[in-house]
């Protein structure tokens, strides 16, 4: 057989696996391994191949950035920062018709810049400003839908997993693809803060009638002070790790553990964090590191076979051949981005995805980190989409509620997800937008 | 006894981790305020990572945590249970071929190091001897494996528990 219909039938072979509910990382190693073998039909050149990729593929200091912010979002979000940050967006978008609403995005971009989840940004914000926008009678679509929405900001706005996980794919710097992410990030928390100001405008119903009435002020107004001291660990996180990385003073991974020591220093203060706690941060450390490492070394054997069945020359070669053009290259990927995004989770996407198109884009003289930017952007729309939007069944779960089901968070999140699809195509057109910080 | 065991090694690993994040932290102190970076951190972590990656992973995949999309297995579940079961247990025992392709790969590997005594570092500054980190990698996908097919017995009996 020749080597790339071995390849393609590994790929097709991973997708489906990975669409039935086989581990992600067992699906891509195991095809990857036994492609191989059959490209070469040699068992001990696929062995060696995968016992290199064990070896050697997280052999760099770059590498530990993972555990390091895995570490600090997860303290972060035990410390109870995310809840005084919506306390301070809220009082600052008081006055503001659909305040609440903006107020849940703001503190989202806050919080986002500190963590690299969606995952813990989703579980945070349900617990706190869900309840609150409910109380203030917007309707539970809409409050659910704003969370699920912001929650995104999570892996978009830096520090963020996705965009290590595509750094590594891709060999492009941990560093880079911060930078790259933060205008993009500030864009799409300013475009939904600019969709929730329209909907509460023309779709009121939609919103919820609460939105309209002004709040009643509080017994006692929020002093600065106080203020300050609410956003100041947050921002001196912010500081320290963007700030770090964008003066060059901290490699990504050096950023990563002084932020996990810092929010810890924090975390001492507010007395969140007890012993048991901090144990259960460890192990939970622990396993999401191990996951995802493993699911980047099995995402280079993966590389690694379709490098020897040839496949993402012959991408290359083929699109150039029917001459596709840019615009169309775009259109093809992004709709591949989506559909991939209803069957399978972002992380899978990005890993699938990446290694198949890199030697076309290299080909292209296109730029890699906004690449990167347009891959997570586009695979994390997936997150608000059935049937597998992660972010909505984590709200689901956080809320716990029968009154609103997964049809609601659906629902409520698909103007959200309109509005990243449009920011998205805004990032493919002017890639200044991603490129203008680094 | 195996849960025992896996926790341990997954808790081991966790130390590991903290003890990287303080390294790194007293590294880049060291470099920035007092010019003075600790030798070999660099190296260590690099080499580090693979295996805590095998000291975690038997315990990642024994409470279920690698990552996995369920949707269709849920929606699987409703029409055909003993279906989604079987499905499930061969997923488990594709992960168990897995491993064995690592250990088979890495064992020559740890017999080598052993043997040679391979150190890793440069000599005189920072040396660690290579064999006790490919033994923690072959130690945790023999607990890896374990895990796979522990759990995939479990699924089994499930099955026949409910056929009674």
């Amino acid at each position: 057989m020749e080597p790339f219909v071995v390849g393609l039938i590994s790929l097709i072979l991973i997708v489906l696996l990975i669409w039935t509910g086989c581990y992600v990382g067992i699906a891509l190693s195991l095809v990857s391994f036994l492609g191989v073998w059959f490209i070469k039909s040699d068992p001990v050149i696929a062995v060696r191949m995968m016992t290199l990729s064990v070896s050697d593929t997280i052999k760099h200091v770059d590498y530990a950035s993972i555990p390091t912010f895995v570490m600090m979002g997860m303290i972060v979000g035990k410390s109870g920062f995310g809840a005084d940050i919506y306390q301070v967006a809220n009082e600052i978008f008081r006055r503001l018709k659909g305040g609440l609403g903006v107020a849940t995005v703001a503190a989202n971009a806050a919080f986002a810049a500190v963590t690299g989840s969606s995952i813990a940004a989703a579980a945070v914000f349900t617990r706190v400003s869900v309840p609150e926008m409910i109380r203030y009678q917007y309707t539970k679509r809409f409050a659910v839908g704003v969370v699920a929405g912001s929650s995104v900001l999570g892996m978009i706005i830096p520090p963020s997993v996705m965009m290590i996980i595509y750094a590594f794919v891709a060999e492009q710097s941990v560093g880079d693809m911060f930078i790259a992410g933060i205008v993009p990030g500030l864009l799409l928390a300013a475009a939904y803060v600019g969709a929730i100001l329209v909907m509460t405008k023309l779709t009121p119903r939609f919103v919820g009638l609460g939105a309209l009435r002004e709040r009643a002020e509080p017994a006692k107004a929020m002093s600065a002070g106080e203020m300050a001291l609410k956003i100041g660990p947050i921002a001196a996180l912010i500081a320290i790790v963007l700030g770090g990385i964008y003066t060059g003073f901290f490699t990504a991974s050096e950023a990563g553990a002084t932020g996990a020591f810092t929010a810890y220093l924090l975390s001492l203060v507010k007395r969140k964090i007890n012993w048991e706690a901090f144990k259960e941060i460890l192990i939970d450390t622990g396993h999401i590191t191990a996951n995802l490492l493993f699911l980047i070394i099995a995402a280079s054997m993966y590389s690694r076979m379709l490098g020897i069945a040839g496949l993402p020359a012959l991408l290359s070669q083929w699109l150039d051949h029917i001459d596709l053009g840019f615009a169309w290259l775009m259109v093809v990927y992004v709709v591949l981005l989506l559909f991939l995004g209803t069957i399978i989770d972002t992380g899978s996407i990005i890993l699938v995805c990446v290694p198949l198109f890199l030697t076309t884009i290299e080909n292209m003289g296109l730029n890699l980190v906004w690449f990167g930017l347009i891959t997570v952007v586009g695979a994390e729309i997936g997150l608000l989409t059935p049937p597998f939007g992660l972010s909505c069944f984590v709200i689901k779960t956080a809320i716990n509620r029968p009154d609103i089901g997964l049809n609601d968070i659906f629902l409520g999140a698909l103007p959200f997800a309109v509005v990243m699809l449009g920011v998205l195509i805004v990032l493919i057109i002017f890639p200044q937008l991603s490129l203008v910080l680094l | 006894m195996l849960d025992r065991s896996v926790a341990f090694l997954n808790a081991v690993g966790s130390l590991w981790v903290l003890l990287l994040v303080i390294l790194i932290c007293a590294d880049s102190f060291g470099r920035s305020f007092f010019n003075r970076p600790i030798d070999g951190v660099t190296e260590l972590v690099a080499v580090s990572l693979a295996v805590i990656v095998f000291c975690q992973l038997p315990d990642t995949a024994r409470l279920d945590r690698l990552t996995r999309s369920e949707t269709m297995l849920l929606t699987l579940r409703e029409s055909n249970t003993l279906g989604a079961a079987l499905a499930v247990i061969g997923f488990e025992l594709l992960g168990a071929a897995v491993m064995v392709a690592i250990i088979v790969g890495t064992w020559p590997l740890l017999v080598e190091a052993i043997t040679r005594g391979y150190y890793i570092g440069e000599h005189g500054i920072f040396t660690l001897p290579e064999w006790p980190l490919k033994g923690l990698v072959v130690l945790g996908s023999i607990a890896c494996l374990l895990c796979f097919l522990v759990r995939a017995v479990g699924h089994w009996l499930l099955v026949r528990e409910r056929r009674r």
